[in-house]
């Protein structure tokens, strides 16, 4: 499969990326794939996972600052070791909308960066939703289902963990 | 500050909140065997190349090629098994094809034992061959091997034509002309069409009974000269 999806990267460009994209997070990818399974097998699946989505999504990547390159692989790497157990494990998406530059958007986050460490620090039930939902673009019921909850439940879980986040906003 | 525009900043630092929550991760060394060390390598050092050469295994290929193989095999056997014109089509083709390329039968119906191989002499050979071998098997039939100073070999059959024998003449490779020879009963003259093949001229005594062929490195009139200079003593 990614030998297949390789052959899309025929340019020096392309493979120069790649080839700097493998040797920076490599080392990353395994890690986070380890952390979240105790098989350093299944961690080797996930690591040939994410390369394959990497080479799909290769067009956004181009796109994007090496640490929106990072957070995507980051969250790729996570997204697909809570799943590798699950049968109906999550797709990654291919639609690149979520995750597109947009201009000017760093500068404006430099105001609210303080927001990143405070998502950190959240109970990462609360966090994992969140990703979930505002960067997967999962629905309540989907959450549900991956949490083994009711709708009900996860919609609140969102909105509590939301509400959490824009109260710290308002403090400062 | 509106819902709609939080969102979007929680959007954004969520990505960025993605990368630093693996920030204090430890770092691990992935532990790959040597096969598959090398296999990164490669694929690192040409992704397209890598590509090619791996993107499916040729085990996987040999399968589908050969099931592609039998289910195509099956289908025509089906079709000429149930469709009477597809039958006659394809029987028509195999003869000609067959007839055209693949080889000449002479066969006499005699009586076994009732010819006996004349002697022969062969009283014309280009200038630069020289006899290397003569051979006369039982009686049945006469070889005779002549070789030139680049190594090529100019061979003089003869053999007497029993109960159902066939020779068979490779015409793969050359095609059919038209011949008159002196005294044959029957004559074909092959000639190579593709190089490094001998011509081959083929024909029968005027009674059928006795074949000979030659086969050289020879022009059609160097052949037919050759030919006509056999003499059955």
């Amino acid at each position: 499969m990614l030998a297949l999806l390789l052959t899309q990267l025929e340019t020096e460009e392309d493979k120069k990326l790649f080839r700097q994209i493998y040797k920076t997070h490599y080392k990353l990818i395994y890690s986070i794939a380890l952390k979240y399974l105790s098989s350093k097998d299944m961690a080797k699946d996930v690591f040939q996972e994410v390369f394959i989505a990497i080479v799909k999504n290769f067009d956004l990547l181009k796109s994007l600052s090496e640490e929106k390159i990072k957070a995507w692989i980051c969250l790729v790497t996570k997204n697909k070791s809570l799943n590798i157990n699950k049968k109906e494990a999550h797709s990654v998406p291919t639609e690149s909308g979520w995750f597109e530059e947009r201009p000017g958007a760093l500068g404006e986050l430099a105001n609210y960066i303080f927001l990143v460490d405070e998502i950190n620090n959240l109970p990462e039930m609360y966090r994992n939703v969140l990703q979930w939902h505002y960067i997967w673009g999962f629905s309540e019921k989907d959450i549900a289902k991956q949490l083994n909850i009711t709708p009900e439940n996860a919609r609140q879980r969102v909105s509590r963990a939301r509400k959490k986040l824009k109260e710290r906003l308002e403090k400062k | 500050m509106t819902d709609s525009e939080f969102d979007e900043i929680l959007h954004d630092c969520l990505i960025l909140a993605s990368a630093k929550e693996f920030e204090a991760i430890p770092i691990v060394e992935p532990e790959f065997t040597r096969s598959e060390a090398r296999q990164i390598e490669k694929m690192l050092a040409d992704p397209w190349k890598f590509a090619l050469r791996y993107r499916e295994p040729w085990v996987h290929k040999l399968q589908r090629w050969a099931l592609a193989a039998v289910l195509l095999l099956f289908l025509c056997g089906y079709t000429m098994l149930l469709v009477p014109q597809v039958r006659v089509w394809a029987v028509n083709i195999l003869t000609d094809w067959h007839e055209e390329y693949v080889e000449y039968s002479f066969t006499y119906k005699g009586t076994k034992g009732e010819v006996v191989l004349p002697e022969i002499e062969v009283t014309y050979v280009p200038q630069g061959y020289e006899l290397e071998d003569y051979q006369n098997p039982f009686g049945f039939s006469a070889n005779f091997d002549y070789v030139n100073a680049d190594n090529q070999i100019l061979a003089i059959y003869a053999v007497i034509a029993s109960d159902n024998l066939n020779m068979y003449a490779d015409n793969e490779h050359r095609i059919n002309k038209d011949v008159v020879l002196d005294n044959a009963l029957e004559d074909r003259f092959l000639e190579a069409t593709e190089n490094g093949w001998p011509n081959d001229l083929t024909w029968t005594s005027p009674d059928g009974k006795i074949i000979f062929s030659i086969v050289g490195h020879l022009p059609k009139e160097e052949m037919l000269k050759i030919a006509n200079g056999i003499i059955c003593k």
